[in-house]
């Protein structure tokens, strides 16, 4: 098995398009919500994308909101590589994306012709599939060798990066495009405020207090490779990716779990030697509370610096795959972001990095990943220079 | 409703509910719907065939009128006029 | 690649709730779709093959609060990994560490669109949450896990038509890398009104129940239901004496990237996942005693698929047997792979070939479809093809317990 490379970060967030914008925001403090005229309340909605200069292809017309921001954190993520290696067969080139809800806008636009009329609209349908942004993507890229789409909740993106690395590592392909995407949809915004389980204000990841999260959309992708082959090459390498297998609790099946203990168990081996934890709290209570606790035992007392990037981006399925962005960010330039909204003390006494950007010496960072359903996700980089 | 109003229909309908790039007045009275001229498939005739009942109220009621009356903008203005003067 | 045991069995077909009821209804030739009765539909079809609501088997084990949550394809669910984990002989402990892999496409979405509708109709003045949690594809394998008490690695596929077989590909990995010694692959889906409507706008379904391979086919005939498959490593399920049931030899995944709906006319994704396949698997295509074809029955799979087989078994295509199990359980979308997985090691377990169904005039009069049941004959390797809407292909290589691995 193989070392895996990230060689190039692609995202679109409400904090913009590009990694630049997206460190920049996240190191400078800055927050992506504002209101949202379809969520009634803020929330983090990525700037308007050039659809023509993303979705190139005649039939691409079609392409739905989640699918278009997959594909624009692919052609990103390639961009910032400098396109894929020299000679790559896209039949040896892989694509792995996530996503928790896929394609909801037009789900609902589907209903409603079907309810109001009991037809079913064929224009819309083939992008229903979960399925529609790897497909789409694929088409775009002309990529033709392994492909997946994974749905894994709250953890979709860490999911689909982990299946990507595994591919590199074992060297069924020679690049692979991971990462996840998530739109922000009002009918989603619509069932979250009904049952009151979003932020009154601001979102307040790990902070006691904190009320809900705000919702949000994007995407992140990553270019990932075998590392001596990406040394060989001379690509500029952001951190080495290891994936995780995951591993479950105990819990309730569509709630969070309620024992940290589990959880503190199979994190610490992986948290033994992190510089920095990227959390996945979105100032959610049952979550926050949960990790808050988990991290603080599976730390042991060791102070070691955390941040959640869900207080700047909103939070939503994929945002997974942005914190493992910001986490390969991290341990290239050394720098950990603050987290926004929370008033320390933080959960579980944890060191949660607030106001300015910390600079730290980052060999490991670690990205919590938790779903509901007892699932646990987390995944490894590491600095390789 | 008089033929140019329906020509008018029905190019808003091509752009906007197949999402073509142009605006519905840059689409040619002449230009074939399917094949070259607007780069439309399968999936988009079948949505058109909806639309296009729906707004008009007439009926496609099968393939060999659907691809007669499909085959240009004006071709299917005339099956509309005529459809509707039933 | 070394070989993966699969020592467990579960299904839930339109042909029963069971394993032994799939195989009867493959053995006598049994077709499982009739009649949709689950939900009104306006629209040109009107067939499926449904599933009768499973025995309560391990969801009985589930607290409430997870229990009235369920939906149908959860019920599928649990009812063929309970039957799976049961007939692999596993216990509370092997389970703890089991991985589950799990291939879905529409999840909870029958109860969701009807929870949405009566919104949108004020029959509801808001909407509930509690009622919605079902909708997410990666809930089936929550459910299933706080139900077996399964704590390994977890995780969803979505890649519609080849969601299972995806699953199963990532379940021997998983095996294979020494991740787990025991993985559970697990497929599951129920039809709904929107992807019934889905597929009847885009004139996909046939009026008549599918008729795979045949001059006269129209489309696919839409089915329901789960199957799950308990793999292993085969040392340890030899060591603990577990009674293995298949082999998986190989798989491969390829994609088309051609179109969102229809697959390349060349068949090349196709081509290359059967090729790299058998590769994996170390069988060349001379030992390959039956396909389980894909053979959705749709005018454009079942001319590319042929195409493919002729492009890799070339003259010998003649003498392979062919068949769709598509043509009695209608088309399971993301359980499809699954299902038909569990049909192939039937076949292969039983020597008996599963029939193609509804085969009036072969449209490949020089191929052998098993358009009559009950055909007996030694299989020692069989492969299982799904083709997913967006171009994704996966191909399975399952041997006899036998073959000696």
């Amino acid at each position: 098995m193989s070392a895996v490379a990230v060689t190039g970060i692609g995202v679109v967030s409400a904090l913009g398009h590009g990694v630049e914008a997206f460190w920049d925001g996240l190191v400078g403090g800055r927050s992506g919500l504002g209101p949202v005229a379809r969520c009634a309340g803020r929330a983090g909605q990525v700037p308007p994308l050039d659809l023509r200069a993303v979705a190139r292809s005649p039939l691409s017309r079609r392409i739905d909101r989640a699918s278009l921001l997959a594909l624009a954190a692919c052609r990103l993520a390639l961009a910032d590589a400098g396109g894929l290696p020299a000679g790559t067969d896209a039949a040896r080139t892989g694509l792995s994306l996530g996503s928790a809800l896929g394609n909801l806008g037009e789900t609902a636009i589907f209903l409603d012709r079907l309810f109001a009329r009991g037809t079913g609209n064929p224009f819309v349908f083939p992008n229903l599939v979960m399925n529609a942004p790897l497909s789409y993507a694929s088409i775009e890229l002309g990529v033709t060798g392994p492909t997946a789409f994974l749905v894994e909740q709250e953890s979709s993106g860490e999911a689909a990066l982990a299946w990507g690395a595994e591919q590199v590592a074992r060297g069924a392909v020679d690049v692979c495009l991971a990462g996840a995407t998530d739109e922000l949809e009002a009918v989603l915004c619509e069932v979250l405020r009904d049952a009151g389980a979003l932020a009154r204000g601001e979102p307040r990841p790990l902070d006691p207090e904190a009320d809900g999260p705000c919702p949000g959309e994007g995407a992140a992708v990553l270019l990932l490779e075998p590392m001596a082959r990406a040394r060989a090459r001379g690509a500029r390498v952001y951190a080495r990716l290891e994936p995780h297998p995951g591993f479950g609790v105990p819990a309730p099946a569509h709630g969070w779990a309620r024992d940290p203990e589990p959880v503190a168990e199979g994190l610490a081996p992986l948290l033994a030697d992190a510089d920095v934890v990227f959390a996945a709290a979105s100032g959610r209570p049952e979550l926050d509370g949960l990790e808050g606790a988990a991290l603080a035992r599976a730390l042991g007392g060791r102070g070691v610096p955390v941040t959640a990037v869900r207080g700047a981006l909103g939070d939503f399925g994929a945002a997974g795959a942005l914190a493992a962005a910001a986490a390969a960010l991290a341990v290239a330039t050394g720098t950990v972001p603050p987290t926004l909204g929370l008033v320390p003390p933080a959960r579980g006494g944890l060191d949660v990095v607030v106001g300015a950007a910390r600079p730290a010496d980052i060999r490991v960072a670690v990205v919590n990943g938790l779903a509901r359903g007892g699932l646990c996700r987390p995944l490894r980089l590491e600095a390789t220079a | 409703m008089d033929r140019s109003a329906v020509r008018a229909e029905v190019k808003e309908l091509l752009a906007t509910g197949l999402r073509l790039d142009r605006p519905a007045s840059e689409i040619l009275d002449d230009s074939p719907i399917f094949g070259e001229g607007l780069g439309l498939d399968s999936i988009d005739a079948l949505e058109l065939v909806v639309l296009v009942e729906e707004r008009f109220r007439v009926a496609i009621p099968d393939e060999d009128v659907g691809r007669r009356a499909f085959a240009t903008v004006n071709a299917l203005v005339d099956f509309i006029m005529s459809e509707r003067t039933r | 690649m070394p070989a993966v045991a699969i020592t467990g069995l579960g299904a839930v077909t339109a042909l029963g709730g069971d394993v032994p009821a799939l195989a009867a209804g493959l053995a006598e030739g049994r077709c499982g779709i009739g009649p949709l009765t689950l939900f009104a539909h306006a629209g040109r079809s009107t067939l499926a093959a449904q599933v009768p609501e499973p025995a309560a088997g391990i969801a009985r084990a589930l607290p409430r609060a997870t229990a009235r949550r369920l939906s149908r394809a959860d019920r599928f669910a649990l009812a063929a990994a309970g039957e799976a984990c049961r007939s692999a002989g596993l216990t509370p402990e092997l389970q703890r560490a089991a991985a589950l892999y799990v291939g879905a496409t529409t999840g909870g979405m029958r109860e969701s669109e009807e929870v949405y509708r009566r919104r949108r109709a004020a029959e509801e003045r808001r909407f509930r949450l509690s009622r919605l949690l079902g909708t997410p594809l990666a809930t089936h394998a929550a459910v299933v896990s706080q139900a077996l008490g399964l704590f390994g690695p977890r995780a969803t596929f979505s890649t519609a038509c080849s969601s299972s077989a995806l699953a199963i590909g990532a379940a021997a990995a998983a095996v294979r890398d020494g991740r787990a010694r025991i993985a559970l692959a697990l497929g599951t889906d129920q039809l709904c009104r929107l992807t019934y409507a889905g597929f009847d706008a885009l004139q996909a379904l046939d009026v008549e129940p599918c008729r795979p391979f045949d001059r006269e086919r129209r489309g696919l005939s839409l089915g329901e239901g789960a199957a799950a498959l308990v793999l292993e490593d085969a040392a340890h399920a030899r060591a603990r004496g577990a009674r293995i049931r298949a082999l998986v030899l190989g798989d491969a995944t390829t994609t088309d990237a051609h179109h969102v709906t229809a697959p390349h006319p060349d068949g090349a994704g196709a081509l290359r996942a059967l090729v790299a396949a058998l590769a994996a698997a170390g069988v060349p295509p001379e030992a390959v005693d039956y396909a389980n074809a894909h053979g959705s029955g749709t005018r454009q799979n079942d001319a590319v698929e042929v195409a493919v087989l002729r492009a890799v078994f070339g003259r010998r295509l003649a003498r392979l047997p062919v068949s769709s199990t598509k043509s009695q359980v209608g088309h399971c979308l993301g359980a499809a792979g699954a299902v038909e997985a569990v049909a192939t090691v039937i076949a292969l377990e039983q020597g008996l070939l599963p029939p193609t169904m509804n085969l009036r005039t072969p449209e490949w009069p020089d191929l052998d479809f098993v358009s009559s049941a009950g055909r007996r004959a030694p299989l020692a390797v069989a492969v299982t093809s799904s083709y997913g809407f967006g171009g994704h292909n996966v191909t399975l290589v399952l041997g006899r317990a036998e073959s000696g691995r």
